[in-house]
């Protein structure tokens, strides 16, 4: 009968700690540098607001060092302290002693942890000493850089113990790490960049996998508040329920890892692979990673030229080859031997990149309906956004969504008439800016999101420019988009800024409107001209639109979700009396047309 | 009892042990002989508890090993390349086990320290191959294991070491009745010490033999005849060979029958020899059956 023992090992504790005890101690004087230090050393330096360096400052440093410094940290933890999972003799004297595994794997859990949040609470000490220097104490913020420390130090170790369980070897065991703690972005980063280069008009989105990504999700919802209309940073606030949920996935991996750790045989060190099973997904996920990689890096070499008939055999070829080269690459690497070449090799490989070609051919022909337009019947809404160069400078078109069946319809012709000259378009300049974004809200649920470039030097991109000029000034679309934003400016948190050119020195200029300028600009003027219709309409291609348009763009903005904003941007035609009087009267700029500017500017 | 069943183990594949079976009795110390690569350190890695067997069992007192605590308390074991944690000396080692180990005698450890030519205080990495296995025959023996189990344990050793650390070993044995099972290449390294021996070869147990028994069945008698007279053809002759009128005479018998047959052709001379552990394979077993050629230095 197998013993019963307890999770503990304090001989097997002590000597760890003893053993490794300088790790933690350099971890904790990078905090101690990177958060306390550099919080007073900065403040002593530029004299800033005191309140903000001592309540937003230590946050915000524990949060963007921290998650770079816990990542770190984690894997050489786990390649330290569990390191003699790599190395035959010590893997075999671990494995000898009279000590369970499960005992053995609890006991250097408590000792990495016992040493990463050490180093936690010795930085939150040195924190408070800090604040003591700079004459302001706030025990709650030291609270909440210590337990954020701690989440982010769950996150990752965690999950590169997890890493470190499937591999035997300690070359491989940050790679493995690196590559999984970046599977969901490079995901996207890879198949979206290809399914957009061979599918017309195909915008990846966001990935749903973008979550197995941690460190790109949580540095985007970081604690801080920036707000662009204003230049400035607003109050720090933790995004504690994405923090603790990486955290609590960091738990469930540590149990993963525990799980593996008890199966995991120790003939296996060594091993690019510790358990038989992932074999086959490691071949794979290499055969994959290597196809995209060298397809896609072959853009860099040819220098992204996607509108060339020549991308798609390249890319095609490339995969292929790419392929070929990972497969055989994961097959000497798990065999340890370039002898690997073998009837079954040849039939797992051919079988491989057939798929991938396959994959591509499909992605060309649209085998999977990646380009298609959605029937009329199963569209909720279309969101139509587009973005243009006017003669003077850039501007955009406020994304509007409507629900009116004859203006879908005209924008699913409008979409068909772009398809049907995939050709002529595929060939616009990027640099040109024209740009259509159509996302259609199926009734499903589901998002299809679309983006053209706009090739308008010839007749027919102009022709297809036309078309959305007639979707943009519809009466559905006007009237959707008048209903945008005056929710929009009823909103509290509304910023506003007017953004104008000055055809003397030819460059644009911003004016940050304060609350109370945009209060009355919103109330006495853009909400009566909007009321008139003198301020929706858009022509984006026609000179008798720009000699009745001032230079001026009202932008606005309100934070949605965290670091999300929804923006507005109106223009100010001749017609929009009270806005341009407004602006003459408060900002004193010259009322000059866009066609007026553009000759002066000759 | 060590107990090894119907072992299985695979590596990619490949099996290091294939149905291997082994017995060693409490008390006794087992020679495990077979050539590089045979299966003798994966044998060993079962019997410590390292490795987990694809199929069959090794047991100890007919619990088994893996993930028993209990009996791995009772192992002392030395590899043939010498675990120790990196910057460690003799002494932190010491510290290590006798945390571990409940048997762990640091009064053992002081006394032992006069039987061996290192400081205990001395990085274990900065000494030589046979110094590092100085240093573990050291910590071992302070554990006061009841089983030994020594994975090619003198390699490394000068003679004059050899010979202090067996007699240490089989002085733990008379005192302690501690079982030992040893892995050599060599089957001369280890005939002066083992009772008991399997060869193993190609992951399998060739054979398993109690050596007194095995001895007590064959004996080597020298003798010179007189003239006419003629070997006993009533004994199991296995072996014979001659230098001049001396005949080298091996058969399949015990010591004293042999003798009684032998006087009563009254020999000129003659005179029972103890076989070596060598010529007992070569002519008791057959020899290259067994693939003794290649235990043989």
């Amino acid at each position: 009968m197998v013993s019963r023992t307890s999770f503990f090992n304090k001989t097997i504790f002590r000597e760890t700690l003893r053993r490794y005890w300088a790790i933690f101690a350099v971890y904790a004087v990078i905090l101690i540098v990177t958060i306390p230090l550099d919080m007073v050393l900065i403040n002593k330096a530029t004299n800033q607001e005191l309140y903000f360096y001592v309540t937003g400052f230590p946050i915000m440093k524990a949060w963007h060092s921290g998650l770079i410094l816990s990542f770190v940290m984690a894997a050489v933890v786990v390649m330290f302290l569990f390191g003699y999972l790599y190395s035959g003799r010590q893997s075999a004297l671990y494995a000898s002693l009279p000590v369970t595994r499960s005992s053995l794997f609890c006991t250097q859990v408590c000792a990495a942890l016992t040493g990463l949040l050490a180093a936690d609470a010795v930085t939150a000490v040195i924190l408070l000493f800090a604040e003591g220097i700079l004459g302001y104490i706030d025990l709650l913020v030291i609270v909440k850089v210590l337990v954020l420390l701690i989440l982010m130090n769950l996150v990752f170790f965690g999950f590169a113990l997890f890493c470190g369980m499937l591999t035997g070897s300690v070359y491989v065991m940050p790679l493995v790490y690196g590559a999984l703690s970046a599977a969901g972005y490079g995901y996207s980063l890879l198949f979206g960049e290809l399914a957009t280069k061979l599918v017309f008009g195909y915008e990846f989105g966001e990935s749903p996998f973008m979550f197995l990504s941690p460190i790109p999700i949580l540095l985007r919802n970081g604690p801080e508040r920036y707000y662009p209309y204003m230049d400035t940073y607003g109050p720090v606030t933790v995004p504690w329920r994405t923090l603790t949920l990486y955290a609590l996935s960091g738990v469930v991996f540590l149990a993963l890892a525990w799980y593996l750790y008890q199966r995991r045989r120790a003939e296996t060190v060594g091993d690019t692979v510790s358990f038989e099973i992932l074999k086959p997904l490691f071949r794979i996920c290499m055969t994959l990673g290597f196809a995209l990689l060298l397809s896609l890096g072959s853009d860099l070499m040819y220098g992204f030229d996607t509108g060339t008939s020549a991308v798609f055999p390249r890319i095609l070829v490339l995969t292929i080859l790419g392929g070929i080269l990972g497969y055989y690459l994961a097959e000497a690497i798990i065999r340890k031997s370039f002898r690997v070449v073998s009837r079954q090799s040849l039939t797992r490989c051919g079988i491989l990149t057939c798929l991938l070609a396959v994959l591509i051919i499909g992605f060309q022909y649209d085998w999977f309906h990646m380009a298609r337009i959605p029937s009329p019947d199963k569209i909720q809404s279309v969101q139509i956004g587009y973005m243009a160069e006017t003669p003077l400078h850039g501007s955009e078109v406020d994304t509007v969504s409507i629900t009116d069946p004859k203006t879908i319809e005209l924008c699913r012709e409008t979409h068909q008439s772009i398809l049907d000259h995939k050709k002529i378009h595929r060939r616009a300049d990027e640099e040109d800016g024209h740009l259509l974004f159509l996302d259609y809200v199926l009734k499903n649920g589901r998002v299809l999101r679309r983006s053209y470039p706009l090739n308008i030097e010839t007749e027919e991109g102009r022709a297809d420019s036309e078309r959305i000029g007639e979707v943009i000034n519809s009466p559905a679309y006007l009237q959707s988009r008048k209903e945008c934003l005056m929710k929009l400016l009823q909103d509290p948190d509304l910023t506003g800024a007017v953004e104008y050119y000055i055809p003397e020195t030819d460059e644009s200029q911003r004016y940050q409107l304060s609350t109370e300028q945009l209060q009355e600009l919103v109330t006495t003027c853009i909400v009566p001209d909007l009321e008139e219709s003198t301020i929706l309409h858009y022509n984006l291609d026609s000179e008798e639109y720009y000699k009745d348009v001032y230079t001026w763009d009202i932008a606005l903005s309100v934070e949605v979700t965290p670091n999300s904003y929804q923006y507005a941007y109106i223009s100010v035609p001749v017609d929009a009396v009270r806005c341009a009087q407004w602006i003459q009267n408060n900002l004193g700029l010259s009322p000059i047309t866009i066609t007026d500017a553009n000759a002066l500017d000759g | 009892m060590i107990d090894a069943v119907n072992v299985v183990k695979r590596f990619d594949g490949f099996a290091a042990l294939n149905h291997f079976n082994m017995h060693v009795p409490d008390g006794s110390v087992y020679g495990l002989i077979g050539p590089n690569g045979a299966g003798k350190s994966t044998i060993i890695r079962h019997v410590t508890g390292i490795y987990r067997p694809d199929s069959g069992e090794v047991s100890i007192d007919g619990r088994p090993v893996y993930e028993n605590n209990d009996i791995k308390k009772r192992i002392g074991y030395i590899a043939d390349e010498v675990f120790y944690f990196p910057q460690a000396t003799t002494a932190d080692m010491a510290r290590f086990y006798q945390g571990i180990y409940p048997r762990f005698d640091s009064v053992r450890f002081e006394k032992l320290k006069t039987a061996f030519e290192i400081s205990a205080d001395h990085p274990i990495r900065k000494l030589s191959r046979g110094q590092q296995k100085q240093s573990a025959f050291w910590t071992v023996l302070a554990m006061h294991p009841e089983i030994l189990i020594l994975d090619e344990p003198v390699d490394g050793l000068d003679p004059v070491m050899r010979r202090q650390i067996w007699s240490l070993l089989l002085d733990e044995v008379a005192a302690e009745g501690t079982t030992i099972l040893v892995s050599s290449h060599n089957l001369r390294e280890l005939e002066d010490v083992c009772d008991h021996v399997g060869i193993i070869q190609n992951g399998s147990m060739m054979l398993e033999r109690d050596l007194t028994e095995l001895q007590d069945q064959i004996v080597k008698i020298q003798v010179v005849l007189p003239e006419g007279a003629d070997i006993p053809t009533d004994l199991p002759l296995v072996h014979m060979s001659s230098s001049g009128n001396l005949k080298e005479l091996i058969f399949r018998c015990d010591r004293e029958t042999a003798l009684d047959r032998f006087k009563m052709l009254s020999p000129t001379y003659m005179e029972a020899v103890p076989l070596s552990l060598e010529e007992i394979f070569i002519h008791e077993l057959g020899g290259a059956g067994y693939g003794v050629e290649n235990i043989l230095l």
